[in-house]
């Protein structure tokens, strides 16, 4: 192979991995302006969940047209036993950071503008909810879908824990 | 070394402290630290087919290896919601 030849050889790879590197900036850019912006606010705490507090606090852009609120309430039966509370135990520092990469993982999926996350810890009585959770998305499908993702997996990965506490 | 184990739900009542310190050869695996707990607490032996764990605040696998002062978690699936 002549000279001129590997200098242009070595001149397409340059140009090759510029092109890499551009579409690389790119898609960084695209994914910073896209998902990056979405807001998070979570709450584990032994408070209670003031759901009128947390609904008329809501901020959303005027592209979004669907909000899915859902909130987990605790019920009077655990099994065939029947209880009056649940003591929730959080390892309190980890629960976060996997909430926090559950959230980096459902922007990537779903475009949603607003993840709002409060769980309880601590007795939480009958009838009290436990969790409430909020997403914001442009569409119904979206925002439904990943409310229910997110709750599956906060189920399978947050280091959460619930011991019932039988009447009597 | 030394690192710190801490337990969480009923795996405090079956090891009987929220917490303690194991004292390892450098190199040491998770897996080589679980060994010496069944030694220790025989009760929480049963449940390591269930069993997760972390280091710090993500999880790991029985083939990491540990440092010097890592902070280790055991507890059983978790029941958020």
């Amino acid at each position: 192979m002549s000279g001129f030849q590997i200098s242009n050889l070595k001149s397409q790879i340059q140009d090759f991995g510029f092109w890499i590197f551009y579409l690389y900036l790119k898609r960084q850019t695209f994914l910073y302006f896209t998902f990056q912006i979405v807001k998070r606010h979570l709450v584990i705490s032994k408070d209670p969940i003031d759901e009128a507090s947390l609904t008329a606090s809501r901020r959303m852009s005027s592209g979004m047209g669907a909000v899915v609120c859902f909130s987990g309430v605790v019920r009077e039966s655990e099994g065939s036993e029947k209880i009056n509370a649940i003591d929730y135990e959080a390892f309190q520092k980890m629960a976060e950071h996997q909430f926090h990469l559950l959230f980096d993982q459902m922007e990537q999926r779903w475009p949603v503008e607003s993840v709002r996350l409060v769980h309880r810890v601590g007795v939480v009585a009958v009838g009290e909810p436990s969790l409430w959770v909020e997403i914001i998305a442009p569409h119904r499908a979206e925002a439904f879908a990943a409310c229910q993702w997110l709750i599956d997996e906060m189920k399978r990965v947050v280091p959460i824990w619930k011991k019932p506490l039988k009447t009597n | 070394m030394q690192v710190t184990v801490h337990f969480y739900s009923y795996f405090k009542d079956l090891a009987g402290c929220a917490n303690t310190d194991v004292a390892l050869e450098a190199g040491c695996s998770l897996g080589d630290l679980l060994g010496q707990l069944w030694r220790r607490f025989p009760k929480l032996e049963p449940m390591k087919n269930s069993m997760l764990m972390a280091v710090g605040v993500d999880y790991q696998t029985r083939d990491y290896i540990l440092r010097e002062g890592d902070e280790v978690s055991l507890f059983p699936p978790v029941q958020g919601g």
